[in-house]
């Protein structure tokens, strides 16, 4: 990974730190809702090729809190490389492409950074933005399978990023599941090619953009916004990796 | 009635990137293809499973040892250690898969 230590204040005690626990609750929460089926209170709201956009409509004092699901396959890249282009710091800005700034404000452990990001201001909005914690991880539910990859985005409150006004900070929890197939393998593992590859993502977001927005007018930009963002980051991920060894 | 298409044995499967080809005891009983990472493991528990009354049975085109299971977003890639070894599973695969249509509710949710 390309990201430094910025300090010594997040010392570790063993592999534990002060958020060692919610990031396993997180993650524990969104393995387990990935697999929730989305036939009962889902809509498929967008359908494009092999891209799958779900979206329950959750509403609590009037402010919108659509959780949306998105399924995708994309052939020629693995699981580990989609979210290793979505975790590291340096790639960002290349396929982001909502953001005024991005920085790491603090390193928690080799896996996990916590990033201050300016949005970009969609006038006559306020200006958004937003603190969270980034995590990747890598499991298998069995030696015999593919690995899945995972990076989860969380808000957190940090003394690096104190609230502003008049900016509004977003709150989001954002996972991005991957699992590789491998179809055709060949007798030999180290034959295995790109065309042989597919990268089956699954995206879950509850994302809340803060301040006040009109429901109508937030539900119509999560439409277009989601798959618009999801195929720009493949086809760059595409682009990155077609060269390149594959990375499993 | 069952017992008849009972089949065992060993086959190559995928398992992935890093092991590749690994050689598997697998049972095709009650509905069921099982898989033990040996003989000696049975007592340990199956590693997967798949049900055969819905799987779609596929030899390969070029490969006269290899036959692939799929059985909805799952599928087993599979290599006999003969083209007849191969005839056999895939006999013994088709065979149960008929006798699981055949006897209603086996291979559901009704039947353990």
């Amino acid at each position: 990974t390309a990201v430094s230590a910025t300090g010594n204040h997040n010392a570790l005690v063993g592999e534990k730190h002060r958020l060692s626990a919610e990031i396993e609750r997180i993650v524990q929460g969104h393995l387990k809702y990935k697999y929730e089926d989305v036939s009962d209170g889902w809509d498929l709201i967008h359908q494009e090729g092999e891209m799958k956009v779900y979206r329950r409509e959750v509403e609590e004092n009037g402010l919108v809190l659509d959780p949306m699901k998105i399924f995708h396959t994309i052939k020629g890249v693995t699981g580990h490389e989609i979210c290793h282009y979505f975790w590291e710091f340096q790639y960002r800005m290349e396929w982001e492409t909502t953001l005024d700034s991005t920085k790491i404000i603090e390193v928690l452990d080799p896996q996990t950074v916590v990033f201050y990001q300016v949005h970009k201001r969609v006038w006559p909005a306020a200006q958004r933005d937003s603190c969270f914690w980034s995590h990747i991880r890598s499991f298998t539910s069995s030696d015999e399978d593919q690995p899945t990859w995972l990076v989860v985005n969380y808000t957190t409150s940090h003394l690096l990023a104190p609230i502003k006004s008049p900016q509004v900070r977003i709150v989001a929890n954002v996972a991005l599941i991957c699992e590789t197939v491998i179809n055709e393998p060949p007798l030999n593992p180290k034959d295995i090619k790109r065309e042989n590859i597919e990268c089956k993502l699954t995206y879950v977001a509850f994302v809340n953009p803060g301040g006040w927005v009109p429901s109508a007018a937030l539900r119509s930009v999560a439409k277009r916004e989601y798959p618009r963002f999801l195929k720009r980051f493949s086809s760059y991920v595409l682009e990155q990796t077609r060269d390149k060894p594959i990375l499993f | 009635s069952f017992r008849n298409g009972d089949f065992q044995g060993r086959l190559f499967k995928w398992t992935n990137y890093l092991h590749g080809w690994q050689e598997r005891y697998l049972i095709l009983k009650n509905g069921f293809l099982n898989y033990y990472k040996s003989e000696v493991d049975i007592g340990l528990g199956c590693r997967g499973a798949l049900s055969v009354k819905q799987a779609l049975i596929q030899s390969h085109e070029f490969d006269e040892c290899r036959f692939d299971i799929r059985v909805g977003d799952s599928v087993w890639y599979l290599r006999a250690h003969s083209p007849e070894d191969r005839e056999r599973w895939i006999q013994a695969l088709e065979d149960h898969k008929q006798l699981c249509k055949s006897e209603s509710g086996y291979g559901s949710e009704t039947s353990l």
